[in-house]
């Protein structure tokens, strides 16, 4: 089974109130706990850790994508 | 399944193997990178809901675009295919018009200038036109027998053409400077639209290059298939005569598809000519406040707009003469085909 996250993602990406609810929110910590609360209560059992290592990793594969 | 009524799309784009799910709001995504993948080519979307595209590049825009965790975290994937085949059911705004270049002759410029109009999404090299345009080139394979063509470059063109904003009415691309080598591709991916071709005294150009040297211009610095023009440069140049021979070889380019559609317009007549000849080649119609706004975003400097711009760089002697040999004669005749 995809991981917890990974199903809150496709929750997110098809409902705008989701997404309007994480976009207002630009601080990185704040912005991973929104992601634990919200996912919580659609029913995903995310851990702030697993949110803030997908960030660090999404930043890193950003900045290393032309290498 | 398309993008508009709730296509099965992959999420995140910095993920080797993301998870799939739906979404079906797609005026607010912007399709930053087209790679080669094993099941075909990939576009990777940013959620650019909110951002405003006058970065002097389209990466600029991605960039700050994902400065946000959420736009960070919750990218999307969709097959090039797919796009393609949305891409007529989603609206985009018509193409004005497409900026080539000879590279560091003012073409940002040009763009920061057109870019000063509220009706313009202007385009500032999207990666994803480029290698779309280099996968055409190659004839790339897709899973289904058939490869990538026109097609699929204006599929790519549509999708980044959205409209970005209430004011927005055109589109205009501006491309790497390699692009024009790909100009029988653009044309018949965009048929009609537009072109103009942007030039410099070739002294002036190759003194930019030798400074900070484009990839371009560097002897296998582009991967994959290049231009049919370049396999002709023998290996071992001297880095400003490679530079020049292929500057030449891009100017001879647009040369070769001279015609109606493609004007030639020199530095030197920027920015002025922004107004004066790009925007009624586009078919722009301006009025006083348009023509202000374009003066305004003519005395900045280009590639950092905050700044005033603070002149060209001087030329060292050894470069006019790489220049006389290689680029001058080709130089007088876009001088020329600008005049007609």
């Amino acid at each position: 089974m995809d991981p917890a996250l990974d199903r809150f993602r496709r929750c997110v990406l098809a409902d705008p109130g989701l997404r309007a609810a994480l976009l207002a929110e630009d601080h990185p910590t704040r912005f991973a706990v929104r992601v634990v609360a919200l996912a919580h209560v659609e029913g995903f059992d995310v851990d702030l850790d697993e949110v803030t290592a997908a960030l660090a990793a999404a930043r890193h594969r950003w900045l290393a994508r032309w290498v | 399944m398309g993008l508009t009524d709730g296509a099965a799309v992959a999420l995140d784009p910095m993920r080797p193997d993301p998870p799939r799910a739906t979404w079906d709001d797609v005026a607010d995504w912007t399709p930053w990178r087209l790679s080669p993948g094993p099941d075909g080519p990939v576009v990777q979307w940013v959620n650019t809901a909110g951002i405003v595209f006058d970065d002097p590049f389209f990466d600029q825009t991605v960039e700050r675009a994902l400065r946000h965790p959420f736009r960070l975290l919750f990218g999307a994937r969709t097959a090039l295919t797919d796009v393609v085949a949305d891409a007529a059911r989603a609206p985009a705004l018509p193409v004005a018009g497409v900026v080539l270049h000879l590279s560091r002759c003012g073409s940002t410029l040009v763009a920061q200038v057109l870019d000063a109009l509220p009706r313009l999404l202007v385009l500032s090299e999207p990666g994803a036109v480029d290698t779309a345009l280099r996968l055409a080139r190659a004839a790339h394979s897709l899973p289904d027998g058939s490869v990538v063509g026109p097609a699929h470059v204006r599929g790519v063109v549509d999708a980044l053409a959205r409209p970005r904003h209430a004011d927005h009415t055109h589109c205009v691309l501006k491309l790497d400077a390699w692009a024009v080598a790909d100009l029988p591709i653009l044309r018949a991916a965009l048929p009609g639209v537009p072109w103009v071709f942007v030039h410099r005294d070739g002294a002036a150009v190759l003194a930019s290059h030798r400074r900070v040297r484009g990839v371009h211009v560097m002897a296998g610095g582009i991967p994959g298939p290049w231009p049919a023009w370049d396999p002709g440069l023998p290996a071992g140049l001297d880095p400003d005569e490679h530079t020049a021979r292929v500057l030449a070889a891009l100017a001879g380019a647009a040369l070769e598809h001279a015609g109606p559609d493609g004007r030639f317009v020199d530095h030197a007549d920027l920015p002025g000519a922004v107004a004066e000849v790009i925007a009624p080649h586009f078919g722009l119609d301006l009025d006083p406040t348009d023509r202000a706004a374009m003066a305004e975003a003519g005395r900045r400097d280009a590639k950092n707009p905050v700044q005033p711009y603070a002149g060209a760089l001087a030329v060292p002697a050894d470069i006019v003469a790489v220049a006389a040999r290689w680029l001058d004669p080709v130089r007088d005749q876009l001088v020329a085909a600008g005049r007609r």
